[in-house]
């Protein structure tokens, strides 16, 4: 996928300048955390999980070689293969190599951020075989050739009656009312039936890999996977390197947190464990088996200080906490992953310089860490990214004297003091009769749409050695 | 073996932070242990499993025998889709069942995109969830899961575990007796999508309904 990342502060400008697309996100942001704040709560003991799964996934990171060959070693005795690719055009390649080896013409894919991260999809069109989007909210935005703009719910900014024109624009099925979400599902449903029955290579993601029996863990609510991993005559997996757990039982603890996390739901409605191709008494399933295995920058990231980044289980619970992803939106974010993790993600996979502006994507309140199921100390982890964007030189030159000034002037507590007072008095002074001040000088970003509430005339340090004098003198 | 896989696995080697031996490692993963014990919805596993049943929109019937079930079935299968066929795998469970009583017609093979309607037996089902197991293989193939409108699961009561952990351990042992299934899949609920809005709907691509068929004694209202 095309990354634009730079673009964020005036992407996120566009999409704030849009109050229908706003509506849509408030909503993500409050009704989501809401319900997933429940089913947490029913689970009661969420805490201890975390440490748990934490601390499997720590395991397993600290011995990845093992349990990858593990992996491995499964999959081949199970009659599947095992490929490995370092960067996205070599994963692009081998997904190619496999569909041109079975003369495939139609692709059927599943939800996969991976794929997203590769741009497979236009890579397998490009070489003109026809792939479709069986997701729903993928398809959606393949219809409407958008990128996702949320990691759980990727169609999640189109409007009901978005949809609605898109399929009767899209779909040939002639007149028709399509007025609601059922007859929208309905007519999808029939659509993609066409394309499961049709496909010939069908490509899926997974939410964990499994080295104890070479299984992968797939989890939808749809039955597109499924369908994918049962109809098509190839079958091929796709996953990255870091997505491996040691046991069956690691799979579903992480599931425990995973669903109610991303849906707030304590179940999806499909969980399967796949591995290899049909066995000689089957009546169904693919005739041949493939992982594609990626890791693309993720072994630069095992061992670093951003490794805990690697136990990330793309629930989406940050993004629907984030105050800058709910009024930026996804798109804003210019590549693939968004919200607090994509920040994180972002520059570690392409580059500080290719996307510095995102780890300045956060106002520091910590809501992404206090719900990630990964217990991944995100904000910690952007504040990082932001100094070593300063100390490559990367953030604008008036940020970077701003902060030396700054810097200069906190370690100098006396001026520091006569400094603020003095600022604090004369603004005290310029707002006081409206309480508020309409512009600022050096602020004008901030002012031009709100009003700067202008301070009561002393600083706390001030008003705090009042206060003391006072109560010593009580 | 592949380049590509040498220079990952050897980036890797370098970058972990443990060089401990096969033995150390699956020792220090059993210290690990399993998962703190999931909360259920009720103390008796079967009233959870009947709650999250509910709750994940599946619908539920009792009865206390395999020719009781007949019954049921053939009496659903009518409502819902005014036919008699069905398809099921090649499960001796089902294929032992006294279908003619019920003046039900069942093709033993994989479900086409023509089929209404599949039957399966669970091999086991979790109370923590409301999840039925099935293994893909020839007694169910994966077809019957997802290619029809209505899928009915039958579930004998013995085969009721409180949670995941437990259900591995039964999962272990059947793969021993019978081998190892391609696939298996965990199904709680019929095929559902809110990518529309958040608007749940029902039969995005799979079932649009659920029906399980519990076969035990207990399971009989009071």
């Amino acid at each position: 996928m095309k990354q634009d990342s730079l673009q964020f502060l005036n992407k996120a400008h566009d999409h704030m300048a849009r109050p229908e697309l706003r509506q849509h996100m408030d909503r993500l942001g409050v009704t989501l955390p809401l319900a997933r704040e429940q089913a947490i709560a029913q689970l009661g003991n969420f805490e201890q999980l975390r440490e748990h799964v934490k601390n499997i996934k720590n395991h397993t990171l600290e011995n990845l070689d093992y349990y990858l060959t593990r992996y491995e070693e499964q999959v081949i005795q199970r009659g599947g293969k095992v490929h490995w690719a370092r960067n996205a055009d070599e994963f692009n390649g081998i997904v190619l190599d496999i569909c041109k080896k079975h003369d495939a013409q139609r692709v059927g894919k599943g939800k996969s951020m991976v794929t997203e991260e590769t741009d497979l999809t236009a890579h397998l069109q490009h070489h003109g075989l026809e792939v479709t989007e069986t997701d729903l909210g993928e398809y959606i935005i393949q219809l409407a050739e958008e990128p996702p703009s949320h990691i759980v719910s990727p169609a999640f900014h189109k409007s009901v009656n978005d949809i609605r024109e898109l399929f009767l624009e899209k779909h040939d099925l002639g007149e028709r009312e399509l007025a609601d979400p059922d007859s929208l599902v309905q007519e999808a449903r029939q659509i993609l039936r066409a394309k499961f029955l049709a496909a010939d290579v069908g490509i899926i993601g997974a939410n964990a890999l499994i080295a104890e029996d070479g299984r992968s863990m797939l989890v939808t609510n749809e039955g597109n996977g499924d369908l994918l991993s049962t109809l098509p005559k190839v079958h091929i997996v796709c996953a990255t390197i870091d997505k491996v757990l040691p046991r069956p039982e690691d799979a579903t603890a992480l599931l425990r947190l995973l669903v109610r996390s991303a849906t707030a739901a304590v179940m999806s409605a499909y969980t399967s464990f796949y591995c290899g191709p049909r066995g000689e008494v089957d009546l169904d399933g693919p005739e041949e088996f493939h992982v594609v295995l990626l890791d693309n920058r993720r072994s630069d990231i095992l061992g670093s200080q951003y490794e805990e980044m690697l136990r990330c289980m793309r629930c989406g619970a940050c993004l629907n906490h984030c105050p800058i992803y709910i009024g930026a939106g996804g798109h804003a974010y210019g590549w693939v992953y968004p919200g607090p993790m994509g920040s994180v993600l972002t520059p570690l996979l392409t580059g500080l310089e290719q996307s510095h502006t995102l780890p300045n994507a956060c106002t520091a309140c910590g809501r992404c860490a206090e719900v990630c199921p990964a217990a991944i100390p995100l904000p910690d982890l952007l504040r990082d990214l932001r100094a070593e964007e300063r100390e490559r030189g990367l953030s604008p030159l008036h940020w970077r004297l701003g902060l030396k000034l700054h810097a200069w002037l906190a370690r100098l507590p006396r001026l520091y003091q006569v400094l603020t007072g003095l600022i604090v008095r004369l603004l005290h002074l310029c707002g006081r009769r409206r309480g508020a001040l309409r512009s600022l000088l050096l602020s004008n970003g901030w002012t031009q749409v709100r009003d700067f509430p202008a301070p009561q005339g002393k600083t706390f340090k001030q008003q705090w050695k009042q206060r003391q004098r006072e109560q010593s003198r009580e | 073996m592949s380049e590509a896989r040498a220079d990952i696995l050897g980036r890797v080697r370098r970058a972990q932070r443990s060089k401990l031996q096969q033995h150390e490692i699956l020792e220090a993963l059993t210290e690990l242990g399993v998962a703190p014990p999931a909360p259920r919805d009720a103390e008796d596993i079967l009233e959870s499993f009947k709650l999250r049943l509910k709750l994940n929109h599946a619908s539920l019937e009792a009865c206390a025998t395999r020719a009781e079930a007949v019954q049921l079935i053939s009496h659903y299968v009518y409502q819902r889709c005014r036919t008699r066929k069905v398809v099921t795998g090649y499960d001796p469970r089902l294929a032992a069942m006294p279908w003619r009583d019920g003046g039900v017609l069942v093709r033993f093979d994989a479900a086409t995109a023509e089929d209404p309607l599949s039957i399966s037996y669970a091999k086991l089902a979790i109370a923590e969830s409301g999840s039925l197991i099935l293994f893909s293989n020839r007694s169910n193939p994966a077809a019957n899961n997802w290619l029809v409108q209505d899928h009915i699961i039958l579930l004998d009561q013995q085969d009721l575990v409180a949670d995941f952990e437990q259900a591995w351990e039964k999962i272990r042992e059947h793969q021993i007796e019978t081998g190892s299934p391609r696939g298996i899949s965990f199904i709680s609920g019929p095929s559902s999508t809110a990518d529309i809005k958040g608007h749940l709907v029902f039969g995005a691509h799979g079932p649009q309904r659920l029906h399980i068929i519990f076969i035990g004694p207990e399971a009989l209202p009071p």
